[in-house]
């Protein structure tokens, strides 16, 4: 599998990915009390993408917002779906009731925990412990089930607008029966989504998802700031990649 | 030994083109995605809703039933190349 490295201007509109230029900078000491930097349910505060919304989906619950460099490993350029994990592993820790309570509280998994488990699960080489391999939506929903015995939905869809549209009215179902975030990645858009809500405006005229983007390298920012830099925000349906496809890892955490 | 049947269908082919397995219950899952995505198409990797390939068929059928998707992987990493 081929590692695409983005050495162009090129990209899709996903606000800025570092304040600080092309300096880089210790977010924190690496230690268990890291995430009480974190922002907290950056999402809060939005304005209404469109006027004519007639349905919004959100999670329930609170979310934590990770991103690259944020336990002080420099994951630049390879840890986003890694990150996007961590933000759905955070939701079940804190924001989920499980059926069994010995399932709750065990803390996101860190970056080398996370290439530990693929490794002991079999499903990655040896070789992927201590290395910068991305990750995908398989690989989370791996993950969950392995650390909180959480099974995930994966949906895929296949590219283009009316398939995304499609995904739109899954991801209703999704946050109004279970509450959990999404992960959504791609092939040809190989950047990591972590998805917080949808909104949908009438029959026909389109959607957009409450993306949380963890491509953000930098010291803890507070909501307006991340808000400001695009790093929570609503983004059209129509603004994805229709030639690349998508996967959604779907937690789910309903009650049976 | 006794066997499980899966029938396989590939998710990203519009046509969803499917294949149908029977395998003894031991048989180690990666063997029967191995041989339905090279029937299928020329897919090499397999997803399904949460389902680890490394356990027996038998497992796989118990947990899951009969009916699974492949679907390909995505990687995500650096920043999403898209259309200007």
């Amino acid at each position: 599998m081929a590692y695409m490295e983005d050495n162009s201007a090129e990209g899709i509109d996903w606000g800025h990915k570092s304040v600080l230029g092309e300096k880089k900078h210790r977010c924190t000491e690496r230690n268990s009390e890291f995430t009480g930097a974190l922002p907290e349910n950056a999402h809060i505060g939005l304005p209404s993408p469109a006027p004519d919304i007639v349905k919004c989906s959100l999670i329930s619950g609170d979310c934590l917002y990770f991103h690259y460099g944020c336990d002080g490993q420099d994951d630049s350029g390879w840890g986003c779906g890694y990150r996007t994990l961590q933000t759905m592993a955070w939701w079940l820790c804190h924001s989920w009731c499980p059926p069994s309570p010995k399932a709750k509280c065990r803390p996101p998994p860190s970056l080398p925990e996370i290439q530990h488990a693929l490794v002991a699960m079999g499903d990655k080489p040896a070789s992927f412990a201590g290395s910068r391999e991305w990750i995908g939506t398989f690989e989370a929903s791996l993950i969950l089930d392995y650390y909180y015995n959480v099974p995930c939905k994966v949906v895929h869809v296949r590219g283009g607008g009316i398939e995304l549209n499609r995904a739109a009215e899954e991801l209703h179902e999704h946050f109004q029966s279970q509450g959990s975030p999404v992960m959504m990645g791609g092939d040809r858009d190989n950047s990591s989504k972590g998805i917080l809500g949808v909104c949908s405006r009438p029959e026909g005229q389109g959607s957009y998802l409450l993306v949380m983007d963890p491509h953000y390298y930098g010291p803890p920012l507070e909501r307006a700031a991340l808000q400001g830099l695009g790093l929570v925000s609503w983004k059209n349906v129509g603004s994805l990649d229709t030639s690349s496809f998508y996967n959604l890892c779907l937690p789910q955490t309903a009650k049976t | 030994m006794s066997k499980v049947t899966f029938k396989i269908t590939l998710t990203s082919d519009p046509r969803l083109p499917y294949k149908v397995l029977s395998v003894p219950e031991g048989t180690p899952f990666t063997a029967v995605l191995k041989f339905a995505a090279e029937e299928v198409s020329g897919a090499r990797r397999y997803n399904g809703i949460g389902i680890n390939p490394a356990q027996t068929a038998g497992n796989v059928f118990l947990k899951h039933g009969s009916e699974l998707r492949i679907i390909p992987r995505d990687r995500v990493g650096g920043r999403g190349v898209g259309p200007r």
